[in-house]
């Protein structure tokens, strides 16, 4: 386990099927991306580069892209490593958040588009690698990337309805959803951040944790089901 | 089992089938339909987490990482990725008072790429001056049947198929001049001149001395559009064909004795201008409403800007006219914006707006009549008292539509160069405390407006 960890670590394995490439984005949108309007200030067209041709484009010189790729995953990054090592360690968040910036610009001409998938796949893979290599060093954990879903380890999920008092705000509603997901077990936080917030498709999903699609979706299920129920005295809860 | 369907159903990945008996089993049972009302609204919740603050990039960790990466070779700073956040904005502008309600311009809804903006200048350029052009031959031949104006000695001299009034025309030297009976001067030598040699409403006019009476005040266009039969059908000056160079006395026709012959429309001859005759008592001036609108070439909207003006002109001589002119104009200028973003780096962006500039100038015409077709030419400059200054062009045509009226349609181009640095450097240095990445590459725009303009003149 542990070599083959490593090993994905420097060599990612790229077994995402080509071009499903990510839509319905929950942030930036469309429109926020800024790149389509990129051709606008060079004279060029105006059509909106996927994330496969803008990576692409940084292979081939051009360093503005990559910064395009930046502005539109660097929050979705950084969401998926915050929420799946928690807040206490602020450092190692943004030390981890760097050092996969830095990797993917390092090994920029190891994703080749037709052979390895989506791009999203490929950054998530390498993310997911670091951070399972540093959780380990750190938690001592063992079962995180097992590829078996461990039945046991699920049945133990918690999903003690969430205590709260009052909300009065927005943020503190999203402080209580943020709890709620931070209290799912890593195997089942993951899924849900790449699903949920990410808006990355099972396929995509399955392909980046290493696991079979079934395993995927078992664990995505598990995972709305624990927030349901943790989050069932807020679901009716107006701001 | 019955969780699992009804997140399938969310996801939209449930079979007909499989979604008709669930929708079935959900009609049938309010629990399960909590359920999925409840799954509803956990969803809604935890997607809300893609706005929450603690969750963005802080500005520090994206500063300092793309330090790094610029020691590893990156050229491009996240300003680089920012920059490209400017907001178009999509402002349909309508420009002036009454005469301009044409020129409700159309929203920029999607940026232009450059090569059919400035295709799509050059045709406008085109159009409008084409409609121009048309314009004159449509209201012009529509004159003949209905408003009054003086006419071109040389259009009516050189057309074969001479009405009535080319043959009175011809009858009478084309060198002469036409004064009113209170000595004030009539002058034209072609179409273009009629708006400031009409002879007044008030006095009775005289040719080389005949008086013509009050009711002859109303002249007639004879640019030769009509033949002989032609003007036969026009009613009220159909005796008038009956006329002939060869009956006409031309040393003693007197126009007023013909006023029974040929009413109210009594047909006078072209007139020819001659400078030296230019009786000083003449007010050879026009006031006007102008209004145009259109792109900048180099700019990224289908509309960038446009003017509306009033306008005093000074018809100097047959070819030369000066005008002084005030008004407002509006132009498209990008300036500096403090923009947000995900990744956590304030940045200073720009962001294109529209301008209210009052603005006053003045300018010279140049016309002339190739082809038969009256163009004037124009240039000058105008000043929007905050010391900037503005040149500008137009390429008109004209045509009547009254006695008191007329219409120069052409293209008309305002353009200037606006440095956006200056916006961008004093909000670097408002935000100087938050390191803002600076956009670098925005210096200077191209403004203003190239496009269709139409003014409306009234001849005092």
């Amino acid at each position: 386990m542990e070599a083959r960890s490593e090993m994905r670590l420097t060599e990612p394995t790229f077994t995402v099927q080509a071009s499903t490439r990510v839509t319905n984005h929950p942030m930036p949108n469309r429109e926020d991306r800024g790149d389509s309007l990129h051709g606008n200030l060079e004279g060029n067209t105006p059509l909106v580069r996927t994330d496969e041709e803008l990576w692409c484009a940084f292979q081939a010189g051009e360093d503005v892209a990559f910064t395009l790729v930046y502005q539109r995953y660097s929050g979705k990054l950084y969401a998926y490593l915050k929420l799946l090592i928690g807040t206490t360690d602020r450092s190692q968040l943004d030390d981890l958040f760097q050092e996969v910036w830095i990797r993917i610009f390092k090994q920029r001409d190891m994703y080749v588009v037709k052979e390895k998938g989506t791009f999203a796949g490929w950054l998530f893979r390498l993310a997911h690698n670091l951070t399972v290599s540093a959780l380990r060093k750190t938690r001592h954990l063992s079962s995180f990337d097992d590829a078996t879903l461990d039945e046991e380890l699920l049945a133990a999920v918690r999903v003690e309805p969430i205590e709260y008092g009052a909300v009065t705000s927005v943020e503190e509603l999203m402080a209580l959803v943020r709890k709620a997901v931070e209290r799912l077990p890593l195997m089942l936080r993951e899924v849900f951040i790449l699903s949920e917030y990410d808006q990355l498709p099972i396929e995509t999903i399955a392909d980046t944790l290493n696991i079979s699609r079934t395993n995927a979706k078992v664990r995505l299920y598990r995972a709305r089901k624990a927030i349901r129920e943790q989050l069932i005295h807020v679901i009716d809860f107006q701001i | 089992m019955i969780e699992h369907r009804i997140l399938e159903f969310l996801d939209g990945k449930l079979g007909t089938a499989d979604e008709e008996e669930l929708l079935h089993t959900l009609a049938v049972s309010p629990e399960r339909r909590g359920l999925l009302r409840q799954h509803m609204r956990t969803r809604e919740l935890t997607q809300s987490l893609v706005h929450d603050p603690e969750l963005a990039v802080p500005c520090t960790l994206t500063s300092s990482l793309f330090a790094k990466l610029a020691e590893q070779g990156l050229t491009a700073g996240p300003a680089g990725v920012l920059a490209t956040q400017i907001t178009p904005i999509t402002i349909g502008l309508s420009s002036g008072v009454g005469v301009s309600s044409g020129f409700v311009a159309a929203e920029a809804v999607a940026p232009v790429a450059s090569g059919y903006r400035t295709a799509s200048v050059a045709l406008i350029a085109l159009l409008a001056f084409f409609i121009g052009i048309g314009s004159f031959a449509l209201f012009n031949s529509a004159l003949d049947h209905g408003n009054s104006t003086f006419a071109s000695s040389n259009s009516a001299t050189n057309n074969s198929a001479s009405n009535a009034s080319q043959t009175i025309a011809n009858a009478i030297s084309p060198n002469v001049s036409v004064a009113t009976s209170d000595n004030r001067a009539v002058h034209a030598n072609n179409f273009h001149d009629v708006m400031r040699t009409r002879i007044p409403r008030d006095a009775a006019p005289a040719v080389q001395g005949f008086a013509i009476s009050r009711n002859s005040a109303h002249v007639r266009n004879s640019v030769g559009r009509s033949n002989d039969a032609d003007v036969s059908t026009v009613g009220s000056i159909a005796e008038v064909q009956q006329i002939r160079t060869s009956e006409m006395p031309v040393g003693d026709f007197d126009f007023g004795k013909q006023k029974d012959l040929i009413g109210s429309d009594l047909i006078v001859p072209p007139l020819r201008y001659d400078g030296e005759v230019l009786d000083p008592n003449t007010i050879p001036l026009a006031f006007s409403i102008r209004t145009g609108a259109g792109p900048v070439p180099t700019g990224t909207r289908l509309v960038s800007g446009s003017l509306s003006e009033i306008k005093l002109s000074w018809y100097a001589t047959s070819w030369l006219v000066a005008k002084v002119f005030a008004g407002e104009f509006l132009p498209y200028e990008t300036s500096g914006k403090p923009l947000g973003s995900a990744s956590g780096v304030l940045t200073i962006g720009a962001e294109s707006a529209l301008q209210f500039k009052h603005i006053a100038g003045a300018e010279l015409g140049i016309r002339f009549t190739p082809f038969h077709f009256p163009i004037e030419l124009s240039g000058g400059i105008a000043g929007d008292f905050a010391g900037n200054f503005f040149p500008r062009a137009g390429l008109f045509t004209n045509f009547s539509l009254t006695d008191r009226m007329s219409v120069n349609v052409g293209v008309e181009g305002m353009l200037y160069n606006h440095d956006i640095s200056p916006s961008i450097d004093g909000l670097a240095r408002y935000y100087k405390k938050q390191n803002p990445a600076v956009l670098d590459h925005l210096s200077s725009e191209s403004s203003g407006f190239i496009g269709p303009s139409i003014e409306f003149l009234w001849h005092l």
